[in-house]
Formats: C-alpha cells, sequence, structure tokens
C-alpha cells in the first residue's frame, strides 16, 4: 500500500484533539483499509485507486484532484481525507458549524474543501455528505453518526505542489470546526483566495509551465537539484528567479501579470540575485500565458 | 460494517458500529482510560481486563486508528462542557 498520511491531516487532527469544545475529538484513521482501496475515495491515493482498479474513480476526476496538477511522485501517493470520531454532542456542534459554512455560499474556506460528512443527531436520519465542490448535499452510511470524515482536493494535501495552499486547506478545516465566522477567517487570512477552482487550476498550470520554461532556458548544469518534484532532469538547475517562482508562485501566489513582470525584469537582467538575464523570456512567458490560459480554460470546462 | 449489542463494560447494552472485524477501542481522552471490545459474530463483547478500563496508550491509539484491525471510537458519554 503506497497511501501515506500527509503532514497537514496530522497536524489537523492534532490539532482538533486540544480544541477545549471537543473533549471527545479522537483520531479514528487517515489511510485506506481493504474496504476503501477495494471501492475508492479520498483515503486511497491516487497509487493506490489505479493498484486496486479505481483509477477512474470519482476521486480522480476533477482537475485538482488528479496528476497533474497533482505531483509524481509525491502527490500521487497521498491520502486525502481523515477520520475524528466525536460523541453524539460534539457530532452536533460540528454538524452545525460545517452546515453554517456549505450555506454561505461566498465563505472563501469552501474552495478549500471537498466532502464533508456529519450527522445532525437525530434518530433515524442517515448523516449527511457536504459536497462543497458541486454545492451539494447526500446522504452516507451510520458510521458516520460517530465519526466525522473531511476530505480535501488533492492538490491541497501535496505539499510538493503547493505548501502554501496545503496550510491554507488545514487552517480553512480547523477554522470551520472552531465554528469561527467567515469574518474571523477573512480577518486572519485575507481575502486572496477568491479564484474558483477553475482559476485556480489555470493560473497552477501557468505558474508551473513558466518556470519550467525558465529553468529549461537557462541550465546550469548541477545533480543537487532537480526540483521539488523533479519535474526536470538531473542535470538541469534552474536560475534564482526560477527558484524565486517555485518557492513563491506555485499553487497560484502569483498571477499571469506577477509572472510576466518578473520575466520582463530577467530580460532586462534588472532583477537584483538573478544570476544571469534570460533573453528572449519575456516574449516566451506572454506566448505561455496567453496560450495556457486559453487552453488550461478549455480542458477545466472539458473536465466538470 | 459490523453492527451488534456491547455486552459488558460501560457500553453494556448500546447497539455499536465497527468498520473492521476485530472490533472497537473506546477512548476517553479525558480521563485517559480506553475499553476494548471484540468482535463476536453478533456482538460485541468486553475482553476481560477491561472492566474498569485500561490505561490509555497514546501511541497505540493512534496505530489502532491507522491499522484496519479495530475501529476507534470516542466515549460517547463524553459532552460538550
Amino acid at each position: 500500500m503506497t497511501s501515506l498520511a500527509p503532514p497537514t491531516l496530522v497536524w489537523f487532527y492534532r490539532q482538533w484533539e486540544t480544541l477545549a469544545d471537543y473533549p471527545s475529538a479522537t483520531f479514528s484513521g487517515i489511510v485506506p483499509d481493504q474496504a476503501h482501496l477495494d471501492r475508492g475515495g479520498y483515503h486511497c491515493s491516487i497509487e493506490d485507486l489505479i493498484r486496486f482498479g479505481n483509477g477512474g474513480d470519482y476521486s480522480n476526476t476533477r482537475p485538482l484532484d488528479k496528476a497533474p496538477p497533482v505531483t509524481k511522485p509525491n502527490g500521487v501517493k497521498q491520502s486525502a481525507a481523515v477520520d475524528v470520531s466525536l460523541s453524539r454532542a460534539d457530532m452536533v456542534k460540528l454538524y452545525g458549524r460545517v452546515k453554517r459554512v456549505f450555506d454561505d455560499r461566498t465563505d472563501p474556506r469552501r474552495k478549500w474543501l471537498n466532502y464533508w460528512n456529519a450527522w445532525n443527531g437525530v434518530a433515524g436520519n442517515l448523516p449527511d455528505r457536504f459536497n462543497f465542490q458541486s454545492n451539494t448535499i447526500g446522504t452516507t452510511d451510520r458510521s458516520h453518526e460517530w465519526h466525522s470524515h473531511d476530505d480535501h482536493p488533492r492538490l491541497y494535501v501535496d505539499l510538493a505542489a503547493s505548501e502554501a495552499d496545503c496550510w491554507t486547506a488545514m487552517r480553512a478545516a480547523l477554522s470551520v470546526v472552531k465554528g469561527e465566522t467567515k469574518e474571523q477567517w477573512l480577518a486572519s487570512e485575507g481575502d486572496d483566495m477568491a479564484l474558483t477552482e477553475s482559476e485556480h487550476y489555470i493560473q497552477h498550470v501557468i505558474n508551473w509551465r513558466v518556470a519550467g520554461i525558465i529553468v529549461m532556458a537557462d541550465p546550469v548544469t548541477s545533480p543537487a537539484w532537480q526540483g521539488p518534484t523533479k519535474l526536470w532532469p538531473a542535470t538541469s538547475t534552474p536560475n534564482l528567479l526560477a527558484r524565486a517562482i517555485l518557492a513563491g508562485g506555485d499553487g497560484g501566489a502569483l498571477t499571469p501579470a506577477d509572472l510576466l513582470a518578473v520575466a520582463a525584469a530577467a530580460e532586462a537582467g534588472a532583477e537584483k540575485g538573478v544570476a544571469d538575464a534570460v533573453p528572449g523570456i519575456e516574449a516566451e512567458v506572454r506566448d505561455a500565458v496567453a496560450d495556457l490560459g486559453e487552453g488550461g480554460a478549455t480542458q477545466v470546462r472539458a473536465d466538470t | 460494517m459490523m453492527t451488534g449489542i456491547a455486552r459488558g463494560g460501560p457500553l453494556d447494552g448500546e447497539e455499536l458500529i465497527s468498520r473492521y472485524p476485530g472490533g472497537l477501542l473506546v477512548v476517553d481522552r479525558l480521563t485517559g482510560r480506553a475499553w476494548l471490545y471484540d468482535w463476536t459474530g453478533d456482538g460485541f463483547v468486553l475482553r476481560a481486563g477491561y472492566e474498569g478500563g485500561a490505561a490509555l496508550d497514546e501511541e497505540g491509539r493512534i496505530r489502532a486508528a491507522d491499522e484496519p484491525d479495530y475501529d476507534v471510537i470516542a466515549a460517547p458519554w463524553l459532552d460538550t462542557p
């Protein structure tokens, strides 16, 4: 089995277990059991979905759940769901908090969440399954009367793809658990999460592709640095500009306009700390942004 | 899923559900006690020696949650303060 527990999900359940208003909260699982492996879902890594014949599973079809943008070899090995057991009283408290965020379509935390299973505590009612991406509510089995299940778009548990996004996703989930208001969340995190899933995906692809262009335009032979996902050959090393993009921009922190700006700076050799000016890079980046912006949108529309 | 009535311990007579074939580990994190119920095929029986609960092994309960033998559930009597 190659489904790993992402550090962010471990952090999330440990934080939850320390909250005073959930005295019962008890970690109940991240990595898949045999039943999960047989039927698929977000407890399973992409590798395990494929290994057990579930490569076309619902948890591996949407843009943020597939590789790419989920990285190889890291992202495809990660579980993307966590179970936390609760007493009935604590479950009812959680249910109200999850539903409040679900019901407010303008709440920016929704972007970081996927499915959340919880129970309203009414005997005879099956637990609800909130789908934050499609804005629908279904039901799920009775085991969710006593355990919460939440999962996340796979990209947001892939630290190699975007560490910043992964931690934001977990803070968003914890904020929901705590019962924080939308206003409290915005005050603590800012309003930089207003991108839709499609917009975010497009931006992510653009950033990676542009970084790749810059890397390959200025290769410096060194086996020591292959990038966080070993996307490039061992003999290429990004210049400082590309490294800055990878460190700060991957996952959507840099907009296409930002990328054009840094590319222009690189072209002029004016960017302090950039080892070498990169002749022609500004035009390459402009073409890539234009091309990928349109193509990415088309792909996302086809996928969703 | 295994569904049946518990015999013995703090959940005697209650209907329990386990996702795993071994049974259930019931965890009270406030008092640091745990109770182990084994699945018998038609119900859950408190394992001998757990009558008063055992001292909670933190590493053990995390390991149990990660493994597919026993389900780990929060003590249902723990209420929000």
